[in-house]
């Protein structure tokens, strides 16, 4: 196994470390900052295809956040690129389909296809960043809340909260199924699809038996079907504000291309 | 105070698989007490113990917390008043931090804010994990989710601890410590282990289950020295009983 238990781990408590900040992004109501997220997500992704110019506006918002939040950005970086290849993959092939040339710079044609999929790289960047600078300054369990807030059913807050609590158990339980296996496999040929689907299938089961002795301890502390969570927070008027300044900032990002509408309003100035 | 007695009557389980786990189980607990229960693999110590505060329900005898009988009416209520901490940490931590889990059972319970975070505090403050209140579980050792664990019990209030093998996978100084907090409690305690030694500390009674069935009932200093009746139970003296090896 390439990533271990270990470092999936640290980069865990690394968000709930970073989530547990002071700055002045940290103290924004997580349902904002979840509706902030959102909507810059839909604005990123329903720009038109071959959109490069009229994306790099959308890095103001994750420089402001990163700067005032105080993230680290080079393991923010580091993260993305992790995920980088399901982009590339998808986009990979546009340049070989979509050969319609679109710019022609001194000569060299650039077609389409090549544009979008510069488009698709900086789109996944930008959204797989905002979805981090989320976790980073409000946490999983603020989301959480959050969500419920929000109306999100029990049920579905319930599973997220519980996946990410139990992530690493899980993990922890499978690398260790895997070891004791590869201790005992001596014959490649016997390291075969067959044995993995019986140690999938005992390892459903073992996740059975826990979720069961979860449900044991939540039921023996009062549990009726709801996690009740403290703190109400109650989304004051610079929350608003927040919430209000960047939607409108997305939306205009979206509609206008502000950065050729800039270039062309300095033209204007020197005619 | 009749209110913190624990009795089972006749108390019979059988696994919806048709495994007949409990046999006519009949003890009486009275407050203030520390009971021991021990007994082989799967003698049927962790069902038992299931019973006790109505997660399991039998179709023959029944359980009496206090002068209550388990029911869909009294449950919550017994809930409270018998508080469980089951074997693996890991189970009976499910929340993000510390401080969510103690919170868990107060709330469930309805409290205020204020009263809930006191509560936290004060539970967190007894078994002396205050200093932890901020971090997610899997940051903590297994002693200190030991001691957490309790504090999410704690937090209620309970008048009686029911415990499932708390000293398991601690090492020694934190198992020496978890006996003396346990020591300090003033709860009626009902303790299920292996850990023999730990029982003759804490536990004056002691009661043996073998193969679903009691076997023995009584001080566990008189019961911990009868080398036969723990021998067929699966069972040995503990080491502190024991005849040293080297002096003979």
């Amino acid at each position: 196994m390439s990533i271990s238990t270990e470092t999936i781990k640290l980069e865990i408590h690394a968000l709930d470390v970073l989530s547990r900040g002071n700055s002045r992004i940290h103290r924004i109501d997580a349902r904002i900052q979840l509706f902030v997220t959102v909507v810059f997500v839909l604005s990123v992704m329903s720009m038109s295809r071959y959109d490069i110019i009229a994306l790099f506006p959308f890095f103001i918002y994750i420089t402001a956040i990163i700067a005032i939040g105080g993230l680290p950005v080079i393991s923010l970086i580091k993260k993305a690129l992790l995920m980088s290849p399901f982009a590339i993959m998808i986009g990979i092939f546009n340049p070989f389909f979509d050969k319609t040339p679109y710019l022609n710079v001194y000569g060299l044609n650039i077609t389409g296809g090549w544009l979008s999929f510069i488009s698709i790289i900086l789109r996944f960047f930008l959204t797989v960043e905002a979805g981090l600078i989320l976790i980073s300054v409000t946490g999983m369990y603020r989301i959480c809340k959050a969500l419920r807030q929000l109306g999100l059913p029990e049920v579905f807050v319930t599973q997220i909260l519980f996946l990410y609590r139990y992530l690493f158990v899980l993990i922890e339980e499978g690398t260790g199924m895997i070891r004791a296996k590869e201790l005992r496999v001596f014959n490649k040929r016997q390291n075969n699809l067959k044995l993995f689907g019986r140690m999938a299938g005992s390892l459903f089961l073992r996740t059975f038996n826990r979720a069961q002795r979860i449900y044991q301890a939540m039921v023996a502390r009062g549990y009726k079907g709801e996690i009740k969570m403290l703190e109400n927070s109650k989304i004051n008027s610079v929350d608003i504000m927040y919430g209000i300044g960047w939607t409108m900032f997305f939306l205009a990002v979206r509609f206008y291309n502000i950065p050729v509408l800039m270039g062309s309003a300095v033209l204007k100035v020197f005619q | 105070m009749s209110h913190h007695i624990v009795e089972a009557r006749n108390l019979s389980y059988t696994y919806p698989d048709g495994t007949r786990v409990l046999k006519d189980i009949s003890f009486k607990i009275t407050h203030g007490e520390s009971v021991a229960v021990v007994g082989a693999n799967g003698a049927g110590k962790s069902t038992l113990l299931l019973h006790l505060n109505g997660y399991l329900s039998s179709s023959k005898g029944e359980v009496l917390i206090g002068d209550y009988q388990i029911n869909k009416d009294t449950i919550q209520n017994i809930r409270r008043t018998v508080g469980m901490v089951f074997q693996n940490p890991d189970d009976q931590l499910f929340m993000p931090t510390v401080f969510d889990d103690v919170a868990f059972g107060p709330l469930n319970l309805g409290f205020s804010k204020q009263e809930v975070e006191e509560r936290v505090n004060r539970s967190l403050e007894i078994v002396g994990a205050l200093k932890l209140k901020d971090r997610p579980p899997y940051k903590l050792s297994g002693g200190e989710k030991r001691a957490v664990s309790i504090a999410t019990v704690l937090s209620m209030s309970p008048d009686i601890l029911v415990m499932d093998e708390p000293t398991s996978n601690l090492d020694p100084k934190s198992r020496r410590s978890l006996i003396g907090l346990l020591k300090k409690f003033e709860h009626t305690k009902i303790i299920a282990t292996h850990d023999l030694d730990m029982a003759l500390d804490l536990c004056e009674r002691t009661i043996i289950i073998h193969e679903g069935k009691i076997t023995a009932d009584g001080l566990t200093e008189n019961l911990f020295r009868d080398k036969e009746l723990l021998f067929e139970n699966s069972l040995e003296i503990p080491l502190r009983l024991q005849a040293c090896p080297v002096c003979g």
